[in-house]
């Protein structure tokens, strides 16, 4: 799944505010293996899954994730 | 050094050992042991360890970044697989009777019938204790695009077996269709064929998964 072109800096911020995997799992209604394959940028979430997470990591959409056009 | 690990596989390969034994062992005795009664003891109790094992302490049998989901994937699997076995051992003592019985309770291998009660039992039994062991989210969204995948490639297997059992009665001469299509036989191969569809679904689903950490 190396072909994602939306990136993400969630291990960043969560690092930054203190919080771990399975807090913010719980807080976003994932489990924490989805947290650690987001992490990883293995995992593309949903529209809904990511407002969830710039919520919960107190950032805007645009701060959280990334999209590269892939030519 | 036997790491937990380690000696979760060994006790898998003696699970499947055991398993092939009570499935595939001789009619007779060797050495005076009879292979099937003990594998079928064997496995048992291999079976009653790793439910155990997996109830206490579930962190050692499967690596962290494993999802409930992905876990669930891996025992369904194995038992797909070992019920998928013992359908395929039933079915070809099924072949060597003759005439084909006219009612369920003179068909042969009632062992296998009960290792196929023990297997479902052993799967619901399991499915239990992992969720047991995880964390406050069952399964979300990435869970369910895994699944909904396997799904499909599930029922993709099942309709290329219907069409494939369509062109063979269409295709075969009548005489070598007749025990195919004994009422009893073909009972045995719809259900069979509702088996071959779940392990194709658990074969997907674990592959789905392991790709997706590539």
């Amino acid at each position: 799944m190396s072909d994602i072109a939306i990136s993400n800096r969630i291990r960043v911020l969560r690092a930054a505010r203190g919080v771990t995997q399975e807090q913010l799992g719980s807080a976003c209604g994932v489990t924490r293996q989805t947290i650690i394959a987001l992490e990883a940028q293995k995992y593309a979430p949903s529209l809904e899954l990511a407002f969830k997470l710039s919520l919960a990591l107190g950032a805007t959409l645009d701060e959280v994730f990334q999209f590269e056009e892939k030519k | 050094m036997w790491t937990a690990g380690r000696l979760w596989r060994v006790l898998m390969a003696v699970a499947a050992i055991a398993a092939l034994a009570a499935l595939f062992g001789p009619a007779d005795r060797w050495l005076g042991v009879d292979i099937g009664a003990t594998g079928a003891s064997v496995f048992v109790l291999a079976m009653a360890a790793a439910i155990t094992w997996l109830a206490t302490k579930p962190g050692e049998v499967f690596p962290e970044d494993w999802s409930l989901s992905e876990r669930r994937g891996w025992v369904g699997l194995l038992v797909t697989a070992l019920i998928l076995l013992t359908f395929g051992k039933f079915l070809w003592l099924l072949s060597h009777v003759d005439p084909v019985p006219e009612r369920i309770g003179e068909l042969p291998g009632r062992n296998l019938i009960s290792l196929l009660v023990v297997l479902g039992i052993a799967w619901g039994v399991c499915a239990r204790v992992l969720a047991r062991g995880a964390g406050p989210v069952g399964e979300d969204e990435r869970d369910l695009r895994m699944r909904y995948g396997a799904d499909q490639a599930g029922d993709l297997a099942l309709a290329l077996a219907v069409v494939n059992g369509v062109v063979l009665l269409v295709v075969m001469p009548r005489e070598l269709l007749a025990w195919w299509l004994e009422p009893l036989v073909l009972a045995n191969l719809l259900v069979g064929l509702l088996i071959f569809r779940n392990f194709v679904e658990h074969v997907v689903l674990v592959a789905r998964y392991a790709l997706a950490r590539r």
